[in-house]
């Protein structure tokens, strides 16, 4: 099933289609929402609510604009990030972390973990359209092609806003030593 | 030498991607060394950050949240009428996307353009509709209006005359078969003239007679009275003046049926024929010998002149 197919079966209410969907996107948009979050409690929160608002927007959607892996990425990286300023706002970095370090496997290195926290820390002071393009182009994997489609912009400006943010990023967590 | 950088820490990441190590990439561009570094190494460290798969259990939940929403769904629409509009609207926007590929346009087609498209399409539609709706009801209007009667404003364009009726009083001067002389005027009898009384010569008769088209009176009735008894013989040469003035009454009225026939040469001289003024003229020229009044008042001389001699009266034949 091809993803036009796809959507013109999810606006046809088609119980398949809405099985293909979580099978299909399921893990990818789980992975990139806690690339964010870092929680997997507030992931499946914003997974759930991007599947939610997904059903709410597909009559509007048109398949000729942004693909719709794009859309459904776009609509889970604006969830999270505003699930995560509402945590932040409402309990503090610190809690956060620390729940998103006893969150994860133990099986995992602590290094790792806190290595990954910086870098989602570095990654949230970056502009919101840089944050976009990194995670975009390494957490899901997208194209620089496919990036400027979905943030309707060229190529070339995706290749330039990737170059900066990724030394931006690695300048600001070498500051953070 | 910046606008460069772009283009190489693309073309590292590709390498990566396919398997190259950072080191790899850095000695392939030496010159770029310093400045690719950094970018690398962040991509590299992204592209290694846990991704974790979506929980079975939030799998499972999130399935059945999404089955139930899809048969809301269904059940709340099942033939909406704003998923036909949805449905035509896209419809609309994928002709105006393919109308604007063929066009030329290289750029992805984003919905906004196509909105804006589409509205300034139906708006033009919309606007060639209502205008050749709003003629097509002016025909129909201009066409089912009825038509004014148009007002007579003008005389009718009837040429011919009215008919004049007049009145004769004289004694009876002369009776043939096609008509009489009475006072004067001669007269045409038809099958329709109603004849009261016993025609003769002298006698008094009372004529109502209309004007013929052609000229001439055409005696409608006549009245004759009994003939007076003489009281003495008339001696050749007395002269027997008209006791009695013929009197002509002119009244208008319409003809019903213009009635046609041949005019008799009158006494005084007229000419009958085709040629009425000819014989106004000749009406005009001679004494009035009756009382004439209405049109022909005024076109005798009532008194002969002094120098002219009363008419003798003609002997009355039998």
């Amino acid at each position: 099933m091809t993803d036009a197919e796809l959507v013109a079966r999810l606006k046809a209410n088609d119980d398949e289609a809405y099985r293909e969907v979580v099978a299909r996107y399921g893990d990818p948009l789980y992975g990139y929402i806690y690339s964010i979050t870092g929680d997997h409690h507030l992931s499946e929160d914003v997974i759930g609510e991007t599947y939610l608002r997904m059903v709410e927007k597909i009559d509007s959607y048109r398949f000729y604009g942004a693909p719709f892996k794009a859309w459904l990425y776009r609509i889970a990286h604006n969830l999270a990030i505003n699930a995560l300023k509402r945590a932040r706002r409402g309990a503090g970095d610190a809690a956060i972390e620390d729940a998103s370090v006893t969150a994860d496997d133990p099986a995992t290195a602590l290094d790792a973990r806190l290595e990954a926290e910086d870098l989602r820390l570095a990654l949230a002071e970056l502009t919101e359209e840089q944050q976009q393009v990194v995670l975009l182009r390494f957490v899901a994997g997208q194209s620089p092609g496919e990036v400027a489609q979905m943030l309707e912009k060229t190529e070339n400006a995706v290749k330039q806003m990737q170059f900066r943010a990724l030394r931006s990023l690695g300048r600001l967590l070498t500051a953070r030593g | 030498m910046e606008d460069v950088l772009p283009d190489i820490l693309d073309q590292c990441l590709a390498r990566l991607a396919h398997g190259a190590t950072v080191d790899e990439c850095l000695v392939a561009y030496p010159a770029q060394q310093a400045e690719l570094e950094l970018p690398l190494r962040m991509a590299s460290r992204l592209r290694e950050l846990p991704q974790p798969a979506l929980p079975t259990a939030t799998r499972a939940g999130l399935e059945t949240q999404l089955l139930a929403l899809a048969a809301a769904r269904r059940a709340a629409s099942p033939a909406a009428p704003t998923s036909q509009a949805t449905v035509l609207v896209g419809g609309m926007e994928a002709i105006m996307a393919g109308v604007l590929r063929a066009l030329g346009y290289g750029g992805a087609p984003r919905s906004p353009w196509l909105r804006v498209a589409v509205a300034a399409l139906a708006l033009t539609l919309a606007l060639a509709v209502g205008a050749g709706t709003l003629l097509a009801a002016r025909a129909i209007v201009e066409i089912a209006r009825p038509k004014p009667t148009p007002i007579p404003t003008a005389i009718p364009t009837s040429t011919a005359p009215p008919l004049a009726q007049i009145t004769i009083d004289g004694p009876i001067e002369q009776i043939a078969q096609e008509g009489w002389v009475v006072g004067g005027t001669t007269v045409v009898l038809t099958s329709t003239t109603v004849i009261e009384g016993t025609p003769a010569l002298g006698a008094a008769a009372h004529v109502r007679a209309s004007t013929l088209n052609g000229g001439g009176w055409l005696a409608q009735s006549i009245v004759v009275e009994a003939p007076p008894t003489p009281t003495s013989t008339p001696t050749p040469t007395q002269t027997i003046m008209p006791t009695e003035a013929p009197t002509l009454t002119t009244t208008p009225v319409p003809d019903p049926a213009p009635a046609a026939g041949p005019s008799q040469p009158s006494p005084g001289g007229n000419q009958g024929g085709d040629n009425g003024n000819a014989d106004e003229n000749d009406r005009q020229k001679q004494p009035c010998q009756g009382q004439q009044r209405g049109r022909d008042e005024k076109k005798c001389d009532p008194k002969p002149h002094d120098d002219k001699k009363p008419p003798k009266p003609k002997p009355h034949k039998k």
